[in-house]
């Protein structure tokens, strides 16, 4: 699944480490976010969208294949 | 949600109950080290331990009182300072590290009851008493997994 974890991150020049902080987990679980190599949990996933001021839809890009 | 980021009341509620557990596991400890050595001063020399079971005693026992004591420093030390206990339990909580940690004992479960299978298969005829040690254990293990599993499944 696409993100926009990692553009929506430096558009406010935040570390990872500033963005895991916020959210409550660790600099990895950011990083396997942006990579596409894990995904969110629903509550996770929302607190992303909460912070960034946006739905979960705008910053998770789900595809059929993901459905 | 308050279950999987965990609150920081809660993580300091836990590391308060492992130290609780750990003077346990001290006290557990001493026992079995002062057991094997006095045990037989104690109850009687008819209760006198042969040489490898008071090694075994003496080893647990060692090792319950180091490892209790190192869990015991470790959380007396995350309770005195704020950032690195804030630290440890993003670490413990983080749901990609909690994932991670179910996957790790999943597929190590499995790889556990394939090879305890090909030792059962390779012992059955060499030495039958290991071999039936070990078809109960697994039948125990596959059991639990059973049990476990139903009950996940009417509470979730």
């Amino acid at each position: 699944m696409k993100t926009r974890i990692q553009e929506l991150r430096k558009e406010r020049k935040l570390s990872q480490e500033e963005l895991a902080l916020a959210v409550g987990v660790t600099r990895q679980t950011i990083t396997s976010l942006e990579c596409g190599k894990y995904m969110a949990s629903l509550p996770l996933a929302y607190k992303l969208a909460r912070y960034f001021g946006m739905n979960i839809e705008e910053v998770f890009l789900f595809e059929e294949d993901d459905l | 949600m308050s279950g999987l980021f965990g609150g920081k009341r809660d993580f300091e509620k836990r590391i308060r109950m492992r130290i609780a557990a750990s003077v346990v596991l001290v006290i557990a400890g001493l026992a079995a080290v002062f057991l094997a050595l006095f045990g037989s001063d104690l109850f009687g020399p008819q209760y006198s331990l042969d040489s490898w079971s008071g090694g075994f005693y003496m080893g647990t026992g060692c090792g319950l009182t180091a490892a209790g004591m190192i869990t015991i420093i470790k959380n007396i030390r995350l309770l005195r300072n704020p950032a690195s206990r804030e630290q440890k339990r993003l670490e413990e909580y983080d749901e990609r590290n909690l994932y991670l940690r179910g996957k790790t004992m999943s597929i190590a479960s499995y790889l556990l009851i394939g090879g305890m299978y090909v030792a059962i298969v390779i012992l059955g005829g060499i030495r039958p008493a290991v071999a039936q040690v070990l078809i109960a254990v697994e039948g125990i293990f596959v059991f639990l997994i059973f049990v476990v599993n139903t009950i996940l499944r009417k509470i979730q």
